[in-house]
């Protein structure tokens, strides 16, 4: 009975295979988070993997992400693994996206699902479940040694160390202050700003450029004896940087003594971060909250005795345009690069291996110039990392494996690998090159089936139908008629230098006008008859004083009030100046001196009673003149002005 | 038309036409007198031209956008730019924003020079296959017409339209020297209807040229350089989704690869865009902004 047993298991064996198969070759999707526990004011990385094993890579990432996080990314990058399962060569293609989350309050949050768009359907990977704590508090897995995860941005060298006492290390090993070594002297400030206890922060450098190195250190410095930390501290925010900590407290930290001013200090190293500026700018890193916890300090259990340090601004800038090599993509640091390549002799359509490293300090770079031409297909590298720090500069190495398919038979020369970076310490770029040197493709046997390029491109290529301008046609700017400041002033300028000629040309006529008639005006009359009056007078011709001074004052009467008083009746005219607006004085002066003149002009001839008249006339001419002009009205009723 | 002038006004008008004719000249010249910046010579560009040949697009790339971010500007340096990442789009190196860095640098040779049928042609193939992607994958395209005023200023251009006012500003002008200084009526009669026709011409002229002026000078072009950009308000949190008139397709809460929109604002990673009848916002990351003559 026994021996059929297996008969009936294979088949369900070989189904459940298969169909696991088929289920791999859908969509691979991994989610890998840096932290699941994390502060406020903390990133975390959370890495979505997606592979496909058919062509085309799943595209389209998603994360979701609740409130409670700023979301950088996701930054994508596309992968392809080839690998051998049983006697196949399995080839995935995927992408690998990023996203970098910083939590803003405290909780406890399901980040995800992480989800692609893999053949016109969305996959998803499980959501996760994150602590974060409030601002300040360092979260458990902090206070561990940590294992070593590059992939953690925060701390990747997993820097984390025991909380270690110092108050208890240095008494348990029965410490005297004076045993302490003496502080370096740049430790030794000139003036303790604080009687009990202060914390001195140190950025360097405090000019920068994106993605240089920053080292901030903060020492903590106390004058009651031995302290310790107090729980609680609020960690230096830095927003605009990425950060590595190389100290995270100062329990595994020398301590040194100094004298100042007759008082005993203790100075140990409490923080050291390296900092790398994202962006250019006046860019700010946070004060440092430390509690100071010894028995002089403040009670052990509680926050101990509270410092914090300043906010600490730093300028930086993007590294200088002049110089910059072509490929260079933000690197800064200083680097060698190594190569292996792996085998020089292969038949046509094989792959060969390139291993590449890059050493030195400063970030890590992300990616290789990579020698591209036709015949030689590199797929996406598998990175490996050994991030180091010696003393307080981050750097180690990066290895790039690439796998290079060579189509073309013959002998290959595979050009050289490139690292464009800027080095800060010299102030210049550099371009770090490595030379993979040449390949022997040797032709495939003309029976061999060769394997179809992986990826190829389907359908027409537009890149034919488009040919290279080697040269360039000179070409002015584009101008725009009314980008010109004055062309808006130009539009308005014929139609209003019209409307100001025709304008100025009514001007002049009216002023024509108004100067003829004032030529023509009654008391330009009056004005010429008292000049004939004076004349007369003068050369003693007295009946033409009469008649000069009664044309001065009819001319002075029909400017006043537009009445023609030599056609008026003697009796009715001082009635009617009255109605026509003068006062009672002038219209019987205007009278009397009519009277007077006619008599002057029928009695003797009087030269002292002539100058009188013309006097008089002189005086009511001015009062009439000065009048406002009134229009001539209606000739009156025509009658002889009888005396 | 006869307008009765005599000959000292006759003179004035002609005066003030020369003087506008000339300042014209002079706005013409000075703008187009600026200083450039040193463009790459033809070895270097042989140089490009021999990466791409051998099929190494990314270094024919690195080189031109070195040159680029160098504020070198030329819309055959742009087109060549397009082709490099059109080039590593087809081929086995390709990465996801090159379609869109492509249709970004052919967009850029278009505005420089409108008349580059090559990039117009190239701009149709590019957008026709990313729409063809998209289809394949979504089901449906997204389509965004430019707003009215754009496609208005677009049917005749810039220039035109200002040419149009400065027509309309000669007309009226005429048509007042004829209104207000001729003393007879025919010569007046014919100024009011001139004058009437030039005001009309002035209007539509300078005011599509001021329209056109200000939405250069408040906004910048930009493509679209992922496969998708997911709109946003302006705190940043997904748009939702309420389609203008000239928004068609069902995704209205998202921009394609290689569309074309107007940058109009900026606040820290986000950028407000104009999206067809849409105002609203995008990661800078996003988009690539045209570098654009000076």
């Amino acid at each position: 009975m026994k021996a059929w047993l297996p008969a009936l298991w294979a088949p369900l064996v070989l189904a459940v295979l298969f169909w696991s198969q088929v289920a791999v070759a859908e969509v691979d999707l991994e989610l890998r988070f840096s932290a699941r526990e994390v502060a406020v004011g903390e990133a975390l990385s959370v890495r979505l993997d997606a592979m496909s094993s058919d062509d085309e890579a799943p595209s389209s990432p998603e994360l979701v992400v609740p409130d409670g996080f700023e979301v950088r990314g996701p930054s994508v990058g596309t992968r392809q693994q080839v690998s051998i399962s049983g006697f196949n060569m399995v080839t995935q293609t995927g992408i690998s996206a990023t996203w970098l989350l910083t939590a803003t309050r405290a909780g406890v949050f399901s980040i995800g699902p992480a989800s692609v768009m893999a053949r016109g359907q969305r996959q998803q990977a499980e959501a996760v479940r994150v602590r974060v704590f409030p601002e300040g508090q360092r979260p458990r897995a902090r206070s561990r040694r940590r294992q070593l995860d590059p992939f953690d941005s925060l701390d990747p060298l997993g820097n984390g160390t025991g909380m270690d006492d110092l108050f208890d290390r240095l008494r348990g090993k029965s410490s005297r202050f004076d045993q302490l070594p003496e502080a370096p002297v740049d430790l030794v400030p000139e003036h303790a700003p604080d009687t009990l206890a202060f914390l001195a922060a140190h950025l360097e450098p405090r000019r920068a450029v994106v993605g240089q190195q920053l080292t901030l250190t903060i020492y903590a410095h106390g004058a009651q004896g031995l302290f310790q930390e107090a729980p609680g501290a609020r960690e230096p925010s830095h927003p605009d940087f990425l950060a590595q900590r190389l100290v995270e407290d100062g329990s595994r930290q020398p301590a040194y003594q100094y004298t100042l001013d007759g008082q005993s200090w203790i100075a140990v190293k409490v923080r050291e971060i390296a900092l790398f500026p994202l962006h250019a700018g006046q860019l700010e890193v946070g004060p440092l909250e430390f509690g100071f916890l010894g028995r002089r300090y403040g009670a052990r259990s509680g926050d101990g005795l509270r410092r914090s340090t300043r906010a600490l601004v730093v300028e930086v800038s993007e590294p200088p345009p002049a110089g910059r090599p072509s490929g260079y993509s933000g690197d800064v640091g200083n680097f060698q690069l190594t190569a292996l390549v792996e085998p020089r002799s292969i038949a046509v359509g094989g792959s060969i291996s390139i291993s590449a490293r890059a050493k030195g300090t400063g970030r890590l770079p992300g990616a290789l110039k990579l020698p591209e031409q036709s015949g030689v297909e590199w797929l996406e590298p598998t990175l490996r990392d050994d991030v180091a720090t010696k003393g307080s500069t981050v750097g180690g190495s990066r290895s790039f494996n690439y796998l290079a398919r060579l189509t073309k038979a013959g002998s290959i020369d595979l050009g050289s690998l490139s690292l464009p970076h800027y080095d800060p310490a010299t102030g210049r770029y550099r371009v770090a090159t490595v030379e993979l040197g040449k390949v022997n493709v040797e032709a495939a046997p003309a029976d061999a089936v060769l394997a179809t390029p992986a990826r190829a491109p389907a359908g027409p290529r537009l890149f034919e139908s488009v040919a290279f301008r080697p040269t360039l046609t000179p070409r002015g700017s584009r101008a725009y008629w009314a980008d010109g400041g004055a062309f808006f002033w130009l539009l308005g300028a014929g139609p209003t230098f019209v409307l100001g000629a025709a304008g100025l040309l009514e001007l002049t006529r009216r002023l024509k006008k108004r100067s003829a008639r004032r030529e023509q005006s009654q008391a330009t009359h009056a004005t010429r008859a008292l000049a004939d009056a004076r004349r007369a007078l003068s050369g003693e011709e007295l009946g033409s004083v009469a008649s000069a001074a009664e044309r001065a004052i009819y001319s002075a009467i029909e400017w006043a009030t537009g009445l023609r008083a030599r056609a008026l009746l003697r009796s009715e005219l001082t009635q009617t100046l009255e109605r026509a607006g003068l006062s009672r004085e002038l219209a019987q002066q205007s009278g009397e001196l009519l009277d007077s003149s006619g008599a002057l002009r029928r009695g003797e001839a009087d030269r002292a009673r002539a100058a009188a008249l013309v006097r008089e006339v002189e005086s009511l001419v001015r009062d009439l003149v000065r009048r406002p002009a009134r229009e001539s009205g209606p000739e009156p009723r025509v009658e002889e002005v009888r005396p | 038309m006869s307008l009765a002038l005599d000959p000292k006004q006759r003179g004035r008008v002609s005066w003030g036409v020369a003087c506008s004719l000339a300042l014209s000249v002079a706005l013409c010249w000075s703008s187009q007198a600026r200083a450039e910046a040193a463009l790459p010579s033809s070895e270097e560009l042989g140089k490009v031209q021999a990466a791409l040949a051998r099929g190494a697009f990314s270094e024919a790339i690195d080189q031109l956008e070195l040159w680029s971010d160098q504020g070198v500007v030329h819309p055959d340096l742009s087109f060549d730019r397009g082709v490099a990442y059109l080039g590593r789009a087809e081929s086995t190196a390709r990465r996801r924003a090159d379609l869109g860095q492509a249709v970004a640098a052919f967009e850029e040779a278009l505005h420089a020079n409108p008349g580059d049928e090559e990039a117009e042609l190239a701009l149709e193939r590019i957008r026709k296959l990313i729409s063809e992607r998209r289809a394949k994958h979504d089901g449906e395209g997204v389509v965004a017409r430019p707003r009215l005023l754009r496609a208005l200023l677009g049917l005749l251009g810039e220039n035109v339209w200002a040419g149009l006012g400065a027509v309309g500003s000669l007309l009226l002008s005429l048509g007042l020297a004829a209104r207000l200084l001729s003393p007879a009526h025919r010569p007046r009669l014919a100024g009011a209807i001139v004058g009437a026709v030039g005001v009309l011409f002035l209007a539509l002229g300078g005011g599509m040229a001021l329209a056109g002026s200000r939405l250069r000078s408040h906004s910048s072009p930009a493509v679209v350089i992922v496969e998708e950009a997911r709109l946003h308000d302006a705190d940043g949190r997904p748009f939702e989704s309420t389609r203008g008139p000239s928004t068609l397709g069902e995704a209205g809460d998202r921009v394609p690869e290689g569309a074309l929109v107007h940058v109009s604002a900026a606040r820290g990673a986000l950028l407000r865009v104009e999206w067809g009848d849409t105002q609203a916002w995008l990661a800078a990351r996003e988009l690539r902004r045209l570098a654009l003559l000076p």
